[in-house]
Parts: structure tokens; sequence; C-alpha cells
């Protein structure tokens, strides 16, 4: 049951299947997750699935578990101090680390939105998981609210494009579990996984333009499209068909001034548009 | 070039893994959905019914699936042969997970078939098929394989 653990929820930052901390931490219940392969609440949205299924999945999981607190995912019964820690103290393990430091700050100093312009700023995998896990969950929650509209992950997905053509770089401390696989196959899974998150975010956001007449909702299907093309677990593969393709589908559907003209329509001071 | 694998366990010899809860293995249901997608993306929520026992190369797989309050249980291919349930290796699996898939593999979405993929490769995944089994004899099957 890890893939409907905290583990596998976008609301945990810290963590996805083999890369992140040994410890996670949701920005929902703003608690440390000692053992987050044990636990789960009704929040969940999934990393690895499309946002349809995605939401499927949310629907059953919300029908079982509460939203309201952390569960144990075996027992149901609501998970105590063994398994997670909401304790000030306990967070004084993650102050030297710049990754789980913005993430247990998430929207506390600022607005969302700012905690996510600085984890896109920051280097490195943990730094970039955390950013499109988040990227992820904040689009929805927008978008499902009463004027949410598919803009509101305008930036998140401009700055998803600024990092496409990079490569992921996994170093051996990024990985968090043991696995019985070659260390480079890992890292290689590892990337694929990176790279296909990015994809999937972006397709979240084309699919909640579809009812738009904007050319964004061309890329809901953009990473089911690199998987289908793909057909293997490669790292290589996919990261030749994002070059070769799926940069220039975003660049068709989102150009530079387009991006600039809706940014500022985004930003308009009520106050001016009252004028 | 091809990646290389593990290749190191041998199905005549190797034990196979499983974490499950400690008072007793999840309860297999011969006649539910036979989707291997469903299956290893653990769709359908918690608690949903399935025919298949995910079983792993490896012990610590198992472990991390058992967690603190659970237990490792183990068997062996040949058990599986010898109790008249069907064995899908990883090598299988990983045969029958690609493009939009095959046979049981079979699913709508390329994307999440490349993620079961990906689990089955990470978590050495073999499972155990009782589809074809009465439901009135699973739990003396249990017994034989994992007792």
């Amino acid at each position: 049951m890890l893939l409907i653990s905290c583990v596998n929820c976008c609301f945990n930052a810290l963590q996805s299947d083999t890369l992140g901390t040994s410890m996670g931490f949701c920005v929902e219940h703003k608690k440390i997750l000692q053992t987050p392969s044990e636990t789960t609440c009704g929040h969940l949205l999934r990393k690895d699935l499309c946002i349809e299924s995605a939401e499927r999945e949310h629907t059953c999981h919300e029908a079982r578990f509460s939203p309201s607190y952390v569960s144990l995912l075996r027992t149901q019964n609501r998970a105590n101090g063994q398994y997670t820690s909401a304790n000030r103290a306990d967070f004084s393990g993650f102050d030297n680390d710049e990754v789980a430091t913005a993430v247990t700050s998430y929207g506390v100093f600022g607005t969302k939105i700012e905690s996510l312009s600085q984890l896109s700023a920051m280097n490195g995998t943990r730094a970039h998981l955390a950013f499109l896990s988040l990227g992820r969950a904040y689009v929805r929650r927008c978008v499902s609210s009463e004027k949410g509209k598919w803009t509101s992950g305008l930036h998140i997905v401009w700055w998803i494009r600024k990092k496409l053509l990079e490569e992921p770089v996994i170093e051996l401390q990024d990985i968090r579990v043991e696995m019985a696989l070659p260390p480079a196959r890992q890292q290689d899974l590892a990337r694929w996984s990176i790279a296909m998150f990015r994809l999937l975010v972006l397709s979240d956001v084309g699919f909640h333009a579809r009812a738009t007449s904007h050319q964004f909702r061309s890329l809901a299907s953009l990473a089911e499209d690199a998987a289908a093309d793909t057909q293997d677990l490669s790292f290589r593969k996919l990261f030749r068909w994002i070059r070769e393709h799926g940069a220039k589908r975003f660049d068709k559907a989102l150009p530079e001034h387009d991006y600039l003209k809706l940014s500022q329509q985004l930003h308009r001071d009520p106050i001016d548009q009252n004028r | 070039m091809a990646i290389s694998t593990k290749t190191t366990w041998r199905q005549n010899r190797d034990p196979l893994w499983r974490g499950d809860a400690a008072p007793a293995l999840t309860h297999p249901t011969p006649t539910a959905n036979k989707s291997l997608v469903r299956h290893i993306l653990y769709l359908d929520g918690a608690g949903r019914s399935s025919p298949y026992h995910s079983t792993s190369e490896e012990q610590a797989v198992a472990q991390r699936f058992a967690g603190r309050d659970g237990r490792i249980y183990s068997t062996s291919a040949r058990k599986v042969r010898d109790a008249g349930v069907a064995h899908i290796s990883r090598i299988q699996l990983l045969g029958l997970l690609k493009g939009k898939g095959k046979g049981d593999g079979k699913w709508h979405n390329a994307l999440e078939v490349m993620q079961a993929r990906k689990y089955v490769e990470l978590w050495q995944e073999h499972l155990l098929d009782y589809s074809g089994i009465a439901a009135a004899r699973i739990d003396a099957i249990l017994a034989v394989l994992f007792g």
C-alpha cells in the first residue's frame, strides 16, 4: 500500500518512491512524518498518476480516510506520536537542510506562490521534487476554488519550462531507500521520474485549460504522449523526446509574449482595473 | 545499449518475499479485476479486491511493505506452481508492461503502464495469480504457500 501512503502524496514534498529525506513532512497537517509509508489521510493526491486518475483515487481515498488527521493505513486509526510529530523541537533536525526548511515553512512567511518561486530557484533534485509536488497541489487547489482558472498555474509552468531541458542530477545522497538495482539504474529511474513529473504538472495545467480556447489545452496529453512515444523506461529516450517534441509543443502552446501578457493580466492591480 | 538490471534471483532456489499485516495475509479474490496495472498501481483504493498477491525477490522490499507492525512472509516459485497458482515473474511482467500493455497488462494510458513497469523494476516484483482458484480453496492454499 506504499502508493496510497504519504510517501506518494504531493503534500509530502520531501519524498518520492526512492528520492528524498528519510522522514517526510506534510504541509497540510504541518507534521513531520516519521513513517510516511505507513500513514495517509483524506487529502491524498498521488504524485505518479495523470490528474484524472489521481482525482479518482483521491475520491476513493477520501471516502475511507479523514482529511482532518493523519491515519495509519492498515488500521485506519489516528496516527499517534510514534508516527508523526508537530513538536517544534523535532523540526530542528531540518534546520541545516535548505529544502526541508523551505518545505516546512511553505506558505508561512508569505504566499504559497512565493514559497514555490523560492523552491523553483534552488538547485538540486530534492528542491525540484518539492517544487513539482507542491506546485501540482497548488494548481489543483486554485482551480477547484470558485473562481479558479488554469492561469493560476501560469508561473509554475513557466518555471518548469525554464528547467525542462536541464537534466536532473541525482546525487547518491538523494536516494533514500536501499534497492537491489545497480546504482546507475536507480539514478536513471529517478531521473526518468523527475522528468516525467515535470510533464505531468504541465499536463495538469493543460487539463485545467481544456474548457478554454487557449492553446495550452493542447498540453493535457503531454505526459501520456511522451510515454506512448518513448515506449521504454529510459531517461535518455524520454529526455530526447522532451528536447525534440515536448519543449516545442510547450513553446507553441505558450510563447513568451503570451506568457508575459497573461502574467500582466494575472497581476493587474484591482485598483487599476477600476480606473 | 540495454540497461542492465539485477538478474541473480534464481527461480528454483530463491524465495519470494511478501510484506503484509501480521495477523493474516491479505485475502486474494479470484474473481476480481485482472488488470495488472490496476493491481500494481494500487488503484481503486485501500481494501480493494485483487486476484493477485505481490511478492518480491528482495526481503528488504517486503520489509518496507510490512512496515513496523507487519510481518514478512515467504514462499517459493516451486510451492506456487505445485499449489496450482500461476506465477507471473518479474521478467514476464516487464514484457507485458510496454507501450499500452499486453494481455492483462493492457491499459488505456501508456504513462500508467510505464509507472507500473517502474515499480516492478524497483520492487523486483513477481505476482501470484489466484484467478483460476475456487474461492473455497484459498485459505488452504495460502497455508501451504506461506505456512
